[in-house]
């Protein structure tokens, strides 16, 4: 066996993760906007696909995806499977039809004969899923200095300020209302102001739901490798995790007429300095030692 | 001499009476770690609780620290109060060990779904030192 071919349906999915032959004009990745470097996401608010076209949305992190119960800011992906195929179609990212993409791979020895040494059979939509899916489900991140604090007593782990911040996280700040569990963004969708129906106009979850309590609802960000991963939010709208602490802290300084957002933020924070860089600290300690220089 | 063999019966069954007492009252049991490991169609989920001498306690599902507060003990009644709901409220579990290294969580009260969904008939097995 040569040392390239891959072995596993993992390995198969991270070589077609980073291979343009899954875009129309053969130039656009996975990898082109999920980067390796920034724990699979993008340093730009909205990424360039195939010819430059802009999307509307901030790439996430494509990692710690297996706890996760949907995908995309909307969540109108349910499995990783179904979420894996559905970039290679849209015409802003990689615009090439699955059964194109199929065919390619059918007529390209290396994969064919990889799919069929790994699932006995030629590359399907099914088998394609499952190799870029099996892939995303192998990116966790469970080595931060925080969980080296939190698992191992490592008391050193993190400082004293990254601690305080995790109390305020809990209690003051109210993080952990909506960012809780292992990768501190539970189930729900929820709006935390970025819809004004004028400046602001992606409506979120409701435009799958159809229902209009869901207006602005967004899935909740996971926050781990949050500090590699600027900017932040559906749209990328801030630059650093100073500018979302600062707008948590009082959500009308920056976007003063949202609709429906959530009545936890109804009030001022009311973070004092020390206390936002402690709650930056903190985040900044859920970042995974490969990330860390 | 008969005074001081008296004095040394009486101080050595002080010494038994208040070993055998703090052996009831600090039950110590439940300090350290303690696993779970859950099958899930995609793949498996590893849960391990740690109870400290300091009563807090963590939550960790594959390596990720997820949950983190404080607990206390009377008789077979655990208290738990954690970030997964209001941290001042406090759940109430009845809890039991058996066979020889494991334990038992049953819900007597607990107002915190997320809690009362992952706690309430948790069954969890003592881990070995490493
Ligand atoms: C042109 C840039 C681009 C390309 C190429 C791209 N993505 Fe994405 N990806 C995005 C954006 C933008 C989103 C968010 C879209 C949304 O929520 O509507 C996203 C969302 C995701 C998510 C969901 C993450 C979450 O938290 O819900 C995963 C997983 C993902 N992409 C994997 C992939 C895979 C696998 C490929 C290749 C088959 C791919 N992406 C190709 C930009 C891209
Ligand atoms: C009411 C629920 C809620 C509360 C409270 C909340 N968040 Fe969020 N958070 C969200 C949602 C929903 C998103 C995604 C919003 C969007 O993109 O429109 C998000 C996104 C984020 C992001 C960006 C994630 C990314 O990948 O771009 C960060 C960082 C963040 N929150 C940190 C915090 C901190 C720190 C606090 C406490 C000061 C906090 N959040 C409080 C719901 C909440």
């Amino acid at each position: 066996m040569h040392e390239s071919e891959p072995a596993s349906a993992m390995e198969l999915g991270k070589l077609l993760f980073s291979d343009p032959i899954l875009s129309g004009n053969r130039t656009v990745s996975c990898a082109s906007c999920h980067k390796e470097n920034f724990a699979f996401a993008d340093t730009l608010a909205l990424s360039p696909g195939v010819n430059g076209r802009l999307g509307t949305r901030n790439t996430p992190s494509a990692m710690n995806m297996r706890l996760q119960e949907s995908f995309f800011w909307d969540g109108r992906a349910s499995t990783l499977e179904e979420q894996a195929l559905i970039p290679i179609e849209n015409p802003l990212e990689m615009d090439l039809p699955v059964d194109s993409a199929i065919a390619r791979l059918n007529s390209n020895a290396f994969y064919q004969q990889s799919f069929l040494r790994i699932f006995k059979e030629n590359p399907s939509k099914k088998s394609l899923a499952k190799a870029l899916s099996d892939f995303e489900r192998s990116l966790e991140t469970n080595n931060s200095p925080f969980d080296d604090w939190r698992v191992n007593d490592n008391e050193d782990a993190v400082s004293a300020s990254a601690k305080r911040g995790f109390k305020l996280f809990n209690t003051k700040a109210k993080c952990i209302q909506c960012h809780f569990g292992p990768d501190f963004n539970n189930v729900e969708f929820r709006n935390i102001g970025l819809f004004d129906g004028r400046m602001h106009v992606d409506s979120g979850r409701s435009a799958i739901t159809h229902k209009k309590s869901d207006l602005g609802k967004f899935k909740i960000g996971s926050l781990r490798n949050i500090a590699v991963t600027a900017p932040y939010m559906h749209n990328g709208m801030f630059k650093s995790l100073k500018e979302v602490i600062d707008y948590y802290d009082n959500p009308d300084l920056i976007i003063p007429k949202a609709m429906n957002r959530d009545t936890i933020l109804i009030r001022p924070l009311q973070l004092t300095d020390t206390e936002k860089l402690d709650l930056e600290n903190f985040l900044i300690s859920l970042t995974d030692r490969r990330f860390l220089k | 001499m008969t005074v001081m063999k008296n004095t040394l019966i009486i101080l050595g069954s002080i010494a038994i009476l208040s070993f055998t007492f703090s052996f009831t009252v600090r039950d110590n049991r439940i300090l350290g770690r303690w696993n779970k490991i859950q099958k899930t169609p995609d793949g498996p989920l590893d849960l391990v609780f740690i109870f400290r001498a300091d009563s807090t306690y963590d939550g960790i599902v594959n390596g990720k620290a997820f949950i983190n507060g404080k607990y206390f003990i009377k008789n077979d009644t655990i208290s738990v109060s954690d970030n997964s709901c209001n941290i001042a409220y406090y759940g109430t579990y009845r809890i039991k060990y058996f066979a020889q290294d494991s334990l038992s969580f049953t819900a007597i009260s607990d107002t915190c779904k997320e809690r009362y969904e992952g706690a309430h008939g948790l069954r969890v097995k003592k881990m070995q030192k490493k």
